[in-house]
């Protein structure tokens, strides 16, 4: 028997995109009525404590969003705090809420994200998200974080022979996924050859190597695992859960590969007692394709160096021994920046409730894993479910 | 009093004065940008030494779409490059469409650009 450290009652997400004329707040508490209506059993006065992800302060001028995000919904007077870890603020918000839970001081954790971006135009919005990066050595000298990614992407083809083919056809295959999923953004079918027609944004990495700017807000609501049943019959458990870090990208030796997605998934799984093998389905970060196939070597699923190769195996499809991203990933739902973490999390609850869309649903899913990665592998969080 | 080995400020005021500073861990590594550990074995006793401003280029891409607030026109080359001595930089290669591979070798070579020069940039000669 596993050790289950807390459970996974309900979710909910907005849906994604460019939502004009709904604030942060307001796709908050789209995503919280869902989350509500999912689980008929939990009420509002359930919820011990708050956490809600939220990558910048810039695109609405607003920080602190927590409180007054919670208490806008009438959770009045709740502990409730802001948790920032940029594109992986959703991750830390679950992982601090899975701490709550296990620390035994709370019985129930709402853990949220949210980013309303499409405010800014391109431009600006690329200079509030290159804040990801180091101010005076990275950002000062011309960096963005495609470009970051983008030097880990040339990198990977000189060393590996990894083809801008490969880096498409993450993308292709997300897009794919994306369509069946009510709640992406770009539900658009696309082609190796449209991605390689794409303008470029920072060489190798053209516009669909690139998750898009959006709007979005997502909710889980986790509970001590010995009272899942009171609020519903078909809870998903946590299993496994860990979070590492790592230097700013321009200390790194290695370009290639994230060592704080290594430590953080050998320990996830470890605690999980699993091998990445034992998976059904991952959610990885895939806000610029070239993550997706670092992913699938720092995960585990493949060597060093072969993630090219093994997207070119199908196994990460839709039908493959272990499909990636069935949500659209960052790539094609959207990628909200923080939301995407508690998004990635959404995805997992529909697929192991049997609730998500047959064209892209894993078939008896019973066990999944969840990666969020915040900056070029500064952050990374790693989440392991199990169906109960 | 700060244990700061060496500042921000002070590395790119002495980038000014064409100077390129690292700081050296008593088990010889290097660190360059500054940091208050060794990048390698988190050492905290690190030494300021003044390196050669020669190193290779490790990755690079052409950027077409870049910050707000960066001030140089795109299309521009920016690469991160393995210092001779040990360290890493990142910065913009010079000229516009410069013939460069993984493994280049180039110089750095400070200069100020825009307005708001608080510190001087970091670019890079093909050498």
């Amino acid at each position: 028997m596993k050790r289950v450290i807390c459970s996974l009652v309900s979710a909910g997400c907005a849906k994604y995109g460019k939502r004009e004329g709904l604030s942060g707040s307001e796709l908050f508490n789209e995503a919280l009525d869902e989350l509500f209506s999912n689980c008929p059993n939990l009420q509002r006065q359930d919820i011990g404590a708050v956490y809600i992800g939220q990558g910048f302060e810039s695109f609405e001028h607003r920080a602190n969003v927590a409180g007054g995000f919670a208490n806008n919904y009438g959770m009045r007077n709740v502990p409730a705090v802001r948790v920032e870890a940029v594109s992986s603020s959703g991750g830390s918000s679950l992982r601090q809420g899975v701490l709550g839970i296990m620390s035994g001081v709370f019985d129930v954790v709402l853990c949220g994200g949210v980013e309303k971006m499409t405010l800014k135009e391109t431009a600006e919005a690329l200079e509030v998200i290159s804040m990801a990066a180091d101010r005076p050595f990275e950002q000062w000298n011309g960096v963005t974080l495609t470009a970051l990614n983008a030097l880990a992407a040339r990198e990977h083809m000189r060393k590996y022979g990894t083809t801008e083919n490969q880096l498409a056809m993450v993308s292709v295959k997300n897009h794919q996924n994306a369509l069946s999923n009510p709640k992406a953004y770009l539900q658009k079918a696309i082609t190796i050859e449209d991605v390689l027609a794409s303008r470029q944004i920072c060489s190798p990495l053209k516009l669909l190597d690139c998750s898009p700017v959006c709007d979005g807000a997502s909710c889980v609501a986790l509970c001590k695992p010995e009272l899942a049943s009171k609020f519903t019959e078909s809870p998903i458990d946590i299993i496994g859960s860990a979070e590492a870090s790592d230097a700013d990208f321009i200390y790194r030796d290695d370009l290639t590969s994230f060592a704080a997605t290594r430590i953080a998934t050998k320990e996830a799984l470890k605690m999980a007692e699993m091998n990445v093998k034992d998976l059904d389905l991952i959610e990885a970060h895939d806000a610029f394709t070239i993550n997706e196939l670092i992913a699938y070597e720092d995960l585990g699923l493949c060597d060093k160096g072969s993630g090219g190769k093994f997207m070119e195996s199908g196994a990460t499809r839709v039908g493959g021994s272990i499909p990636v991203n069935t949500s659209g990933g960052l790539k094609a739902k959207g990628h909200p920046v923080g939301s995407s973490g508690i998004g990635q999390v959404y995805e997992i609850y529909q697929q192991l409730s049997g609730k998500a869309s047959k064209e892209r649903l894993v078939e008896d899913a019973e066990a999944a894993l969840t990666h969020s990665m915040g900056g070029a592998g500064v952050t990374v969080q790693i989440h392991v479910f199990n169906r109960r | 009093m700060s244990n700061q080995p060496l500042t921000v400020d002070q590395f790119y005021a002495q980038a000014r004065a064409d100077r390129l500073l690292g700081l050296r861990c008593e088990s010889g590594h290097v660190t360059v940008p500054p940091r208050r550990s060794c990048r390698i074995c988190q050492s905290l006793n690190m030494q300021v030494i003044e390196i050669a401003k020669t190193g290779k280029v490790v990755s690079f891409t052409v950027v077409h779409v870049k910050s707000r607030d960066f001030p140089l026109e795109t299309p521009y080359t920016l690469a991160i490059v393995k210092l001779d001595a040990g360290g890493n930089l990142l910065g913009v290669i010079n000229g516009s469409t410069p013939e460069v591979v993984s493994g280049s070798k180039v110089s750095v070579k400070f200069r100020d650009v825009g307005e708001n020069g608080k510190w001087p940039r970091i670019f890079f000669e093909l050498i």
